[in-house]
């Protein structure tokens, strides 16, 4: 992980920076309460560690900030970032909404040619599998679009490099986490 | 004339080649030795040049001046420059014989068009032509991914690899999931102070840890650590972060002594029981601060 300990070191601060800013001098506040906050301002710290650079981070940010009690908890984390953010995510909810209706369109015409698919005769065998390989892969690139944030959006080709990326965010938020947790378990135990 | 024809790729201001850099020499190379050229639309040798992101606009341009200036090369170049007027894509299908297929941009900001031309024996159509690029384009993401994701490497084709990639994910987060769960509840003290206090600890101590690694090192296999991985945590995750929380937690203790001004002795686990612990003190912050460098 050593190319990313810049990376971490910036998530950290950020993480960091967040977790003093929830609440949590309310001491009655549950389990619950206090792990989703942990979660959320982990997530919006990994999220701006990118700038808005990647889709996924802003569409993270963007559903954090939706929210309305956790509004404040993210202008915080990101600061007077969020004034330039803003009309970013505006133009995204257009694009969103301009995709969500090509996707409707889509599936239109996709059922529209499943009815005809099912008038061909039974195709030969190669074309068969090559059929189910298709179906299989569609299937999942349609569960990877609803596991990466703000997926739903994304053509392939977009969507496998925002995984990518995703996936290295992740990596670096568990590694963070992990020591972390692992620390103060040590200290608990004694 | 038996020669080959190819015509002079047209380049705009920032057309890349990628891996197809290979295709395009060998083509190159081979073509004048295979002078039969066929004019036919269907058989006729072309070669692709494609433009992802990563590509030296340099070697294009030298490519096209080593390909020969050839009888044919003005009319192609009339009828390429009509087709770039009109950037039809379909308009440049019919029984043309080198086909200069300009297909409308991929979200690239950069570059006007990707030109891309059908190989030996395959479809000259336009549609399987993008179809190709952007199957190319997906494949090639697909190997970084290969890379990134454990146990990708033996694996080949797309609907496994994606199967892999969403169960990795997926394993991912559930992990998030879980490690905030037990950071809520192993410090239910966490105030305030703390954080703060980690915040400038982290920036204090960043110098100071390089050195702290390594002098650490001899004292590594006494420290006796053993991060167990928790449940439901994926094991294989678990191992390949087993030996950075080792590392991780040498250095921890080093700071604890530097701290606290004590002299380096043999740690085990049973020293930090020394440490005045009960609330979260400097030490134990600035310990936690190490641990977040892990």
């Amino acid at each position: 992980m050593r190319p990313h300990s810049s990376l971490k070191q910036e998530f950290v601060k950020k993480w960091m920076a967040g977790l003093q800013r929830c609440s949590f001098s309310n001491k009655n506040m549950s389990i619950l309460e206090r792990k989703k906050a942990i979660k959320l301002s982990a997530d919006v710290a990994m999220a701006s560690v990118r700038n808005s650079t990647t889709c996924w981070s802003r569409a993270l940010i963007s559903s954090a900030s939706k929210d309305g009690s956790d509004n404040h908890l993210v202008e915080q984390i990101l600061g007077p970032e969020t004034e330039s953010n803003r009309p970013a995510m505006a133009n995204k909810a257009q694009t969103r909404r301009a995709s969500v209706c090509k996707k409707i369109v889509k599936r239109s015409r996709r059922i529209r040619r499943r009815g005809r698919r099912k008038c061909v005769a039974a195709a030969p065998a190669k074309a068969l599998t090559s059929t189910i390989a298709k179906h299989l892969v569609r299937k999942r690139t349609q569960v990877l679009k609803s596991l990466i944030p703000g997926g739903e959006f994304m053509n392939e080709i977009c969507l496998i490099e925002e995984t990518l990326d995703y996936i290295t965010s992740l990596r670096i938020q568990v590694d963070v986490m992990r020591s972390l947790a692992a620390g103060a378990s040590v200290r608990a135990s004694e | 004339m038996d020669s080959v024809k190819l015509s002079r790729v047209s380049t705009n201001q920032s057309i890349n080649l990628s891996g197809s850099q290979v295709n395009v020499t060998d083509n190159n190379k081979s073509l004048p030795q295979d002078g039969n050229s066929c004019s036919d639309a269907r058989n006729s040798r072309l070669w692709r040049c494609s433009s992802p992101e990563s590509g030296d606009s340099k070697e294009e341009s030298s490519i096209s001046k080593q390909i020969p200036d050839i009888a044919e090369a003005n009319d192609e170049s009339d009828a390429k420059r009509n087709k770039q007027q009109n950037g039809n894509a379909k308009a440049a299908n019919d029984g043309i014989q080198k086909q200069n297929k300009e297909i409308p941009e991929q979200p690239e900001p950069l570059k006007d068009y990707i030109h891309v031309r059908a190989r030996r024996g395959q479809a000259t159509d336009s549609h399987s032509l993008a179809e190709r690029v952007r199957r190319e384009k997906i494949s090639e993401r697909m190997k970084f991914l290969q890379d990134l994701v454990p146990g990708c490497n033996k694996v080949t084709g797309k609907a496994v690899m994606l199967d892999e990639i969403i169960k990795y994910v997926q394993s991912l987060q559930h992990q998030v999931e879980f490690l905030s769960m037990k950071l809520a509840t192993v410090n239910p003290k966490m105030n305030v102070n703390m954080e703060a206090l980690l915040s400038k600890d982290m920036f204090q101590s960043h110098g100071s840890l390089p050195h702290s690694l390594y002098s650490m090192d001899s004292s590594a296999p006494a420290f006796g650590f053993r991060y167990q991985p928790q449940q439901g945590l994926r094991v294989n995750n678990g191992i390949s972060n087993n030996t950075e929380i080792q590392f991780s937690m040498n250095p921890l203790t080093a700071a604890l002594h530097k701290a606290q001004g004590l002299q380096l002795h043999p740690v085990d686990s049973s020293t930090l029981a020394n440490h005045q612990i009960g609330s979260f003190s400097d030490d134990d912050l600035q310990s936690l601060v190490q641990m977040g460098f892990g």
